[in-house]
């Protein structure tokens, strides 16, 4: 620091490391899921349906349509949210704090809707390997749309809320701004490298779980400033209402799982899914008895903690939450 | 600044009236698996589909002893699915003050197929926290006056509570944010969130101990002034929970530091924490 400004920001990671890759080697696959929901806590159900993927590719299995469209659900309810809550912390950190006061209650409401569809408000224990293990039943179905009635003229009262506050735009607008080219540089992955002008997405490029079968559209900015990371996630959690409505019209009938049978040994599968803070990768290698010999967890976190040290440069040092919050990366994903 | 007027307004109260009246969770909800000892015919299949080894068999001289330790379940249900002596309830308060009171434990005889006989050994009746004995209004009410007595005298009206990532996967921490949302308001207990450990009453400590962590633990707990309380939250905080003790982690945060009360579940929701929270001012020592 020269006064407020800073001039370096040096990270120090690996606090949280607990063993979890090795873990996954000594556990039995299917309780590799359970592991897998607990890598990123906000991410529980990307990590583990990503976990799945991989362990259904190496075992050759199809997932049936219905598994794939309730897990499109829960990824888009689990970015919902993240996405409501980031966008309230981030008035915090520049104190508007009315307003995440507003967020705070809609994101239980949907924490309260993730409890009624999957048993626990962080969508626990509702992945398995081979699909999903509760269905959609009239009375979930209902709590579902109910949401999707309340909650998006709710989520604009707040995006007014927000945008028409002068002095938020003020503190929002050109604070830690990620270059394009630094982002290119560093690989930046997710909503912060949308935000910083890389047009990327798995769900629309490497289309995985129900996507294919939705339409959507994928915001871009390139300024990469605190302000476009919060639109990218004001955008997104509209888009994800279009999904699950999409989703919900489509719902295909059928099995909920297929049966992995015995998991061969020595093969190797990818598993990726665009969780809300970007793509997450699991990637496994079998061992006989239904084991791993290996398994490799990549956050997105990963790749964009060294763009939160570019984007604070020549921030003042009060700035230095908002911007933290703006990338919202996790520690506990990141040392695994 | 109107608008921002008219909003709040127009959105009302919000906040629950827990503990004053139950819990808000759906019948959906997973609380905790509820276990009929007495029709608990054979318990492999559920010790091998246990994620976390909370239902743990061993098998010596013709008996089995059977344990259930609710501090590492994480309330995924999948003993439920394969045994039907186990019913997974949505009752989501299972704090306890020892960490012994969330242990299960029974013994049977063996027939030759591995299925049980009869019981040799029951489980003590497991103990009930205040909290979960005060079901009738007026019980309620008198434990609500002597917290509120006892944390008048020592803490004079108000409880600060500084959180520690001891290497959590921040789910507990998703939670924790909620207690203070206007939904939960722990703030209408005079329940604080600190950024010091020299300010703070209470420790809310999540996640197993990471060995990288374990320092940073030690010294949050030696900076604290007395009285002061610890709080194990999540089913990897009371127990080290599926990452259990390795090469990386300690496990439990009574590993490391002594705890006052246990709150179990994977992430325990908001009810849950402000009963553990509330438990454990209980345990302030009486006034006088």
């Amino acid at each position: 620091m020269a006064g407020e400004p800073v001039l370096y920001l040096q990270l120090r990671l690996f606090y949280t490391h607990k063993g979890t890759e090795k873990l996954f080697e000594s556990l039995p696959v299917a309780h590799g899921v359970r592991l897998a929901e607990s890598i990123s806590g906000d991410s529980s159900f990307a990590h583990a349906t990503a976990f799945c993927h991989a362990v259904e590719r190496a075992a050759g299995t199809v997932v049936p349509p219905r598994a794939r469209a309730l897990r499109t659900l829960c990824l888009e309810l689990e970015r919902v949210y993240n996405h409501v809550a980031d966008i309230g912390a981030i008035c915090t950190d520049v104190a508007f704090v009315t307003a995440n006061m507003h967020a705070m209650r809609l994101k239980e409401a949907v924490l309260r809707v993730n409890e009624q569809l999957t048993g626990n408000r962080l969508l626990r224990g509702m992945a398995c390997l081979g699909g999903v293990r509760f269905d959609l039943d009239a009375g979930r179905r209902e709590a579902l749309e109910q949401l999707l009635t309340d909650l998006p003229p709710k989520f604009e009262a707040l995006v007014n809320l927000v945008g028409d506050s002068s002095g938020t735009r003020d503190r929002l607008e050109t604070t830690g701004v990620l270059k394009p080219e630094v982002a290119r540089d560093l690989g930046v992955v997710g909503l912060a490298g949308r935000a910083s002008g890389i047009d990327r997405d798995l769900r629309r490029d490497f289309s995985h779980a129900f996507y294919d079968a939705v339409q959507f559209t994928v915001p871009v900015f390139s300024e990469g400033d605190v302000q476009r990371r919060l639109a990218v996630r004001r955008e997104e959690v509209g888009q994800s209402f279009t999904i699950i409505r999409q989703v919900l019209e489509k719902l295909p009938a059928g099995e909920l799982h297929a049966d992995l049978g015995e998991l061969p040994a020595d093969r190797v599968g990818l598993g990726y899914v665009e969780g809300w803070r970007g793509e997450i990768f699991h990637w496994v290698r079998t061992a006989p008895g239904n084991r791993l010999a290996r398994c490799k967890v990549k956050d997105p976190s990963l790749q964009n903690w060294p763009a939160l040290t570019e984007a604070i440069l020549g921030n003042i040092v009060p700035d230095f939450p908002v911007v933290n919050k703006s990338f919202n990366l996790s520690y506990s994903g990141t040392d695994r | 600044m109107f608008n921002v007027l008219r909003q709040s307004l127009s959105t009302g109260v919000v906040t629950t009236s827990y503990p004053a009246n139950p819990a808000e969770v759906s019948a959906q909800a997973r609380g905790r698996p509820e276990i009929d000892w007495s029709a608990l015919k054979d318990a492999r299949a559920a010790a091998a589909v246990c994620p976390t080894g909370a239902i743990a068999i061993e098998d010596a001289a013709g008996q089995r002893r059977i344990e259930f330790d609710l501090a590492k379940c994480v309330f995924c249900g999948l003993c439920a699915e394969v045994d039907p002596a186990i019913r997974m309830t949505n009752i989501c308060e299972c704090a306890a003050a020892g960490r012994d009171d969330l242990v299960g434990r029974a013994t049977y005889r063996l027939n030759r197929d591995g299925t049980h006989a009869e019981m040799v050994s029951r489980p003590a009746a497991a103990g009930k926290s205040p909290l979960e004995l005060a079901r009738d209004k007026a019980s309620r009410e008198a434990l609500g006056l002597e917290i509120k007595a006892r944390t008048q005298k020592m803490l004079g009206r108000s409880l600060h509570i500084r959180e520690v990532d001891a290497g959590s996967c921040n789910g507990c921490e998703v939670e924790i944010v909620g207690l203070n949302s206007p939904v939960y308001d722990a703030e209408r207990f005079g329940v604080h969130f600190v950024a010091s450990p020299r300010h703070a009453d209470m420790l809310l400590v999540t996640g197993p101990v990471t060995r990288n962590m374990e320092l940073a633990l030690r010294k949050t707990y030696d900076a604290m002034p007395a009285p002061r309380l610890v709080v194990a939250v999540g089913a990897c905080g009371c127990s080290g929970g599926i990452f259990g003790v390795n090469y990386a982690t300690r496990g439990a945060v009574d590993a490391v530091i002594p705890v006052d009360v246990y709150i179990p579940g994977c992430p325990p929701n908001p009810h849950a924490l402000l009963q553990g929270i509330l438990l454990a001012i209980g345990r302030l020592p009486k006034p006088g």
